[in-house]
């Protein structure tokens, strides 16, 4: 086991309960945003017919990856923002047209089709890999200790045999060791070719970039892969059923939201139709953890493809008159200076306040210590804020994914947010090695 | 809301002073005093959503607020000894501008009120001049550079202020902060990129600059300088002064240490009491606005490097016998230990950096005090010293850090 001491799990209230119910769609979508580096070629339009497991999108940048649809139905609308950037492909769901099969015996071409392949994810960069590279490793998640998420072993035995075949099937992908992560003692252990690995503490303890860092460290010559556990069920159900899985389950968490809960809904689906009814007004709907997610309404209203859950916060400032005088009974705080970090309530209401302006980085201890990584982040975060990316990559940016820097952001009295700053660089260093 | 009517004064006429608003170069003020009397209105966006309730505001005011009882106290000290000097001399003067507040309150029979009166009357004009400057420099840069008003200025102001002598000119106290506000941080970004602390920068500058009337024996109690007359058994020195003259014997015929922790000294308006700086030191570690590592390794080096000494002895250097308890109490280690070393921007920004950043300005206050015979107090020139080296340290710590990354990848 390894346990993680530096780290924060947010007292945040809402936490979902894990009882499952089943919610049905009638528009589900594809996300423009989910790979990073995807240059998307249409192979669909308005008006079109689309089967379930039929290309969507193809990256022009390697022409093997594909962006799969996630239901049967007809194509609605194309959603594009800046610079034409593709935001999202809407469609409405009818199931009589029917799943397309994959009749095919040999596993990577059936993950290369089916677009499944999109499910792993390069360490470093956090990209799609090449469908010829081989990597050192490959990760398998299985923890979530992200603020309302629900421990990944109660999805996973909903559904085990799934699990153990995907499982299967990428520890006979390549000739290469397996981890898989889990944070739960009464996780099945029992693969063969597998390594399991428990890891214990707070956020970012079930972040795979920790996983990584911890196990197997990566740089532009060590390239490990990861997979999150939803992923590997659906590959575990498109091997069985050779179709691809329509839906998977969820958490629905957040102070608002009614009742905190799991769900059990469509990949891609419209998040406003899923949780009508379910959620309080004046909250802002988030795909994905409040730390690292994204708001999700107009053409962004369906769930990523990544996510394993949607939090609903109350969408309002803390506008309180002479703040900084004030003890902040209610105020959530890293470090010691408000009121509550001494008289606890038990959970805080978090809302979606900025809690100050931008200002130039203070090295506060706050950085430190919910890093538990051997990364030294105040001078890291300096690197990436003025691009200096040779120093950046000697401090260990290839390691990271911008979620692994989510707290750093959290907790900055600065304001800054460093996921987006440490994309940006990881994208200026991927072209500058290309 | 709470208070409805400022929220709509606020939201009505931000449009004046954002975007092609008539006002719009003044920006920073408006967005300054809207921050000062509501938190930020702004909201997260993606990908991050929520916030720690922390802002640099609340730093520096947390700073702020726990220099308010050294201040009370170095008024009080001021009105006691100056108080105690004016009677002794049978003088209700303090020969300049001073005596037309002060005779408000009286000379005579002093109770704490008057000396707090006395006391109050040097200080605030020196903090008012400090942090109005200051402040005006702040807004200049801030407008021309188009960058906040930092929330930092509360703190070099306050800690400037408390660093002078009672009896400084007030001119001199203007052209201390500019130096400081403007060559100490503004010149390099502001809050959060400058290299040198800026209220020390400042008083580094007054004490060069001005050397007769900013040191000696006679600037550190109230009125002691416009007046001649010295009576017998009676004197302006520090501790400081007497232990370089005659060591720890020296210091102990005029002081008991029990005074030094206390505060009751001769010196700097904020530097005296041991007692309200741990406080504020309390205040700061237990809100870890301070970092603990750079106190600790201060306190270490110091301890160590007079030991050193201790041990090392001399016949002819009287201050090598002077103890490490004796050092904590006199002269401004105390204050520079838990405001100025600590200060996070300038100082090493690394963890173990931090260790070695502190144990630097201990032992270089303890060479600077006992082996160099120009200046009589160290702490200030070893925190400046020690700032220049940080980038130093801290480029050593992250050269340890990727030889040990590189060794990871095999």
């Amino acid at each position: 086991m390894i346990k993680i001491s530096k780290g924060l799990d947010l007292p945040i209230s809402g936490t979902p309960e894990n009882i499952l119910e089943d919610v049905d769609v009638r528009t589900c979508g594809v996300l423009g945003t989910d790979h990073v580096g995807f240059k998307p070629t249409l192979k669909k339009n308005i008006g079109d017919e689309v089967k379930a497991g039929e290309i969507l999108l193809e990256n022009k940048k390697d022409q093997n990856i594909y962006i799969t649809s996630p239901a049967s139905g007809r194509i609605t609308d194309i959603n594009r923002g800046n610079k034409r950037r593709l935001l999202s492909i809407e469609i409405d769901i009818d199931d009589e047209i029917g799943s397309i099969e994959f009749n095919t015996d040999n596993i990577l071409d059936l993950l290369i089709n089916s677009g499944y392949f999109s499910f792993f994810k390069t360490r470093p960069f956090n990209r799609t890999p090449h469908v010829d590279d081989i990597p050192k490793s490959i990760f398998v998640n299985c923890c979530d200790t992200n603020p309302l998420s629900i421990d990944p072993f109660n999805i996973i035995t909903l559904n085990q045999e799934l699990f153990d075949k995907g499982l299967e099937i990428i520890s006979k992908l390549y000739e290469v060791p397996v981890y898989c992560t889990y944070q739960n003692d009464d996780f099945i252990t029992s693969h063969d070719n597998v390594e399991f690995i428990k890891f214990n503490g707070p956020h970012p303890a079930g972040l795979v970039g920790t996983h990584i860092h911890m196990i197997s460290p990566v740089n532009l010559d060590n390239v490990v892969w990861s997979i999150g556990f939803q992923e590997v069920m659906s590959i575990g159900y498109l091997y069985i059923h050779k179709m691809i899985r329509n839906k998977k389950t969820i958490a629905l968490g957040g102070e608002g939201v009614y009742e905190p809960k799991l769900l059990n809904l469509r990949y891609g689906s419209n998040i406003d139709e899923a949780i009508a009814g379910k959620i309080k007004g004046g909250v802002r709907v988030i795909s994905g953890s409040v730390l690292n997610g994204i708001s999700s309404s107009g053409a962004m209203k369906f769930i990523g493809t990544f996510d394993n859950q949607i939090s609903v916060i109350p969408d309002n400032s803390n506008d309180i008159l002479f703040n900084w005088l004030m003890p902040g009974k209610n105020l959530h705080s890293k470090l010691g200076t408000f009121i509550s970090s001494w008289i606890k309530p038990k959970k805080f209401i978090f809302n979606t306040s900025k809690n100050g302006g931008n200002r130039a980085i203070v090295p506060l201890p706050s950085y430190e210590e919910v890093m538990p990584l051997n990364i030294l982040s105040t001078q890291l975060l300096k690197a990436i804020v003025t691009k200096d990316i040779e120093l950046a990559i000697r401090l260990g940016a290839l390691e990271l994914s911008p979620e692994d820097l989510a707290l750093l952001s959290y907790v900055c009295p600065s304001k800054y947010d460093y996921q987006t700053i440490l994309a940006d660089n990881l994208n200026l260093i991927y072209e500058e090695m290309s | 809301m709470r208070f409805p009517r400022l929220r709509n004064f606020f939201d009505s006429n931000k449009k004046h002073f954002i975007n092609e608003g008539k006002y719009k170069k003044w920006f920073p003020i408006f967005d300054a005093i809207e921050n000062f009397i509501f938190s930020t209105t702004t909201k997260t966006t993606n990908p991050i959503h929520v916030r720690d309730a922390l802002d640099i505001q609340r730093v520096m005011v947390i700073v702020w607020l726990s220099t308010f009882p050294i201040m009370f106290y170095g008024m009080y000290n001021i009105g006691d000894h100056g108080l105690n000097y004016l009677n002794s001399i049978n003088v209700d003067n303090t020969g300049d501008w001073h005596h037309y507040l002060i005779s408000l309150v009286g000379y005579e029979n002093p109770t704490i009120f008057s000396k707090i009166w006395f006391g109050a009357m040097y200080f605030i004009p020196i903090y008012f001049i400090s942090f109005t400057v200051g402040l005006f420099w702040e807004i200049v840069f801030a407008v021309v550079r188009k960058h906040e008003i930092n929330e930092g200025l509360f703190v070099s102001s306050v800690l400037f202020a408390l660093t002078c002598p009672p009896d400084i000119p007030l001119w001199q106290a203007a052209m201390g902060i500019t130096f400081g506000i403007v060559i100490g941080k503004e010149i390099f970004g502001g809050t959060g990129k400058n290299f040198l602390n800026p209220a020390l920068t400042g008083r580094a500058f007054l004490y060069f600059a001005y050397p007769t009337q900013i040191s000696g024996d006679r600037v550190w109690i109230a009125g002691m300088s416009d007046h001649t007359v010295i009576p017998e058994g009676f004197s302006g020195a520090t501790p400081l002064a007497y232990a370089a003259e005659s060591g720890v014997n020296g210091v102990r015929d005029n002081f008991s240490w029990f005074d030094s922790f206390v505060g009751n000294i001769p010196g700097s308006i904020g530097e005296t009491s041991v007692v309200f700086i741990a406080l504020a030191g309390m205040i700061l570690l237990i809100t870890r606005v301070a970092s603990y590592r750079i106190i600790l390794g201060t306190l270490i080096g110091m301890i160590l490097m007079t030991s050193i000494l201790n041990i090392v002895g001399s016949d002819t250097n009287p201050m090598f016998n002077l103890p490490w308890y004796w050092h904590l109490v006199i002269g401004g280690f105390a204050f520079g230990l838990i405001f100025m070393a600590t200060e996070p921007v300038s100082g090493s920004g690394t963890n173990l950096g931090r260790w070695i950043y502190g144990a630097i300005i201990g032992i270089t206050v303890i060479l600077i005090r006992v082996i160099n015979p120009a200046f009589p107090e160290g702490m200030m020139l070893s925190i400046l010293f020690a700032n220049l080296l940080a980038p130093v340290i801290d480029h050593l710590v992250i050269s340890s850090n990727i030889k040990h990354r590189d060794r990871g990848y095999v």
